[in-house]
């Protein structure tokens, strides 16, 4: 899932400035298994909002609703007649949704209430990991399903590197060497020679390096015959 | 005496008993029951000072005595973290975590008269 945390207050008041009309938008996906953007989230920040007001002894009035999703236009379609309302719309969805959103209403002040940080998954409840980089170029056949990219500081794609100290990370103790635990794992699978195999130079024109990326399912595509060419 | 800015969340199983057994402890505070004090979520509290409260009190069971086992202990995390959301909207609502069992009036009074002791305290090193 796409892992976010919450902004601080003082930043989200910041840009929502002396809007007296706000809308917080939170997404049923990602960002509500997180505990980032869910309906839950987004009624806290709402009633910070309103708290932060009522002691500054302003008046605003602040609506909450989930959306399914933010990633889909279909669903954003629920927000046109709040829109229409509010003066501005903090979105607790993750990057991804605050950016549709924009596209979809490109006259509606629309801003992110949360920081994206990063694809992860459920480490043991209130605390999630990063697992994947999302480089589009994928070892994990080679690596026994651990991510070279993300878990090892160095992005090493031939490790371990010499900062790796008794199964752990020399940037972090508490951390443990991605390299190791790829080792471990290939070992523990009768895998240890496929080790020697030196990996090739990546080609990072599939990740963030090569500009912005897209996927196209052609029949879907064509049937549709609208969108980014 | 607690007055109706005050709101009180009553674990089913102990406070609200309290409550009806010695009804002056709280005074005119607002009552509001829960199943167990680990059903009080964070955004209770945050609504209950939009409405106006200047004070919120959870009334859980002592440790070792809760039906649900956690039950105050979870309630004391989200009211932590109420406490930190409520200081950074600029709110100084109390937040005050009494553990009480039904038939313990004399803890809860103790509870109540030390925070609100230390609420004066803290309004008159208040700067002007």
């Amino acid at each position: 899932m796409i892992v976010a945390d919450r902004k601080p207050l003082d930043e989200i008041l910041e840009m929502v400035g002396d809007a007296n009309r706000i809308l917080v938008s939170a997404c049923n996906t990602c960002v509500t298994v997180c505990l980032a953007g869910g309906r839950r989230e987004a009624a806290i920040l709402a009633s910070q909002i309103r708290i932060h007001a009522q002691e500054a002894g302003r008046t605003v009035e602040v609506r909450e609703n989930c959306l399914e999703r933010h990633c889909d236009p279909e669903f954003l379609a629920e927000l046109a007649g709040e829109l229409e309302w509010a003066d501005v719309m903090v979105s607790t969805a993750c990057g991804v949704g605050v950016n549709l959103a924009s596209e979809v209403y490109p006259s509606a002040r629309i801003i992110p209430g949360l920081n994206t940080s990063f694809f992860g998954a459920t480490d043991a409840p209130g605390r999630w990991l990063e697992m994947c980089g999302g480089c589009g170029d994928c070892v994990l056949h080679r690596t026994g399903g651990i991510c070279p990219i993300v878990r090892c500081a160095k992005s090493i794609l031939n490790g371990p590197c010499g900062g790796s100290q008794d199964g752990k990370c020399e940037v972090d103790p508490d951390t443990p060497c991605a390299w190791q635990e790829i080792i471990d794992r290939l070992a523990l699978q009768g895998r240890s020679a496929e080790l020697e195999a030196v990996e090739p130079v990546k080609d990072w024109g599939t990740s963030h390096s090569g500009g912005r990326r897209r996927r196209i399912v052609d029949e879907v595509f064509q049937a549709e015959g609208e969108g980014e060419a | 005496m607690l007055s109706k800015d005050t709101v009180a969340f009553l674990c089913a199983n102990g406070g609200q008993l309290l409550d009806a057994a010695y009804p002056e402890v709280l005074g005119d505070a607002v009552r509001v029951p829960i199943p167990c004090a680990s059903r009080l979520d964070v955004v209770h509290v945050l609504r209950a000072v939009e409405q106006g409260a200047r004070r919120v009190l959870v009334v859980a069971c002592p440790a070792g005595n809760c039906r649900s086992m956690v039950g105050p202990d979870e309630a004391e995390r989200r009211l932590h973290r109420a406490a930190a959301l409520l200081r950074e909207a600029g709110s100084h609502a109390q937040c005050i975590l009494a553990r009480a069992a039904a038939n313990a009036p004399e803890d809860l009074r103790s509870t109540l008269a030390a925070s609100l002791e230390d609420a004066a305290n803290q309004i008159e090193e208040a700067p002007a």
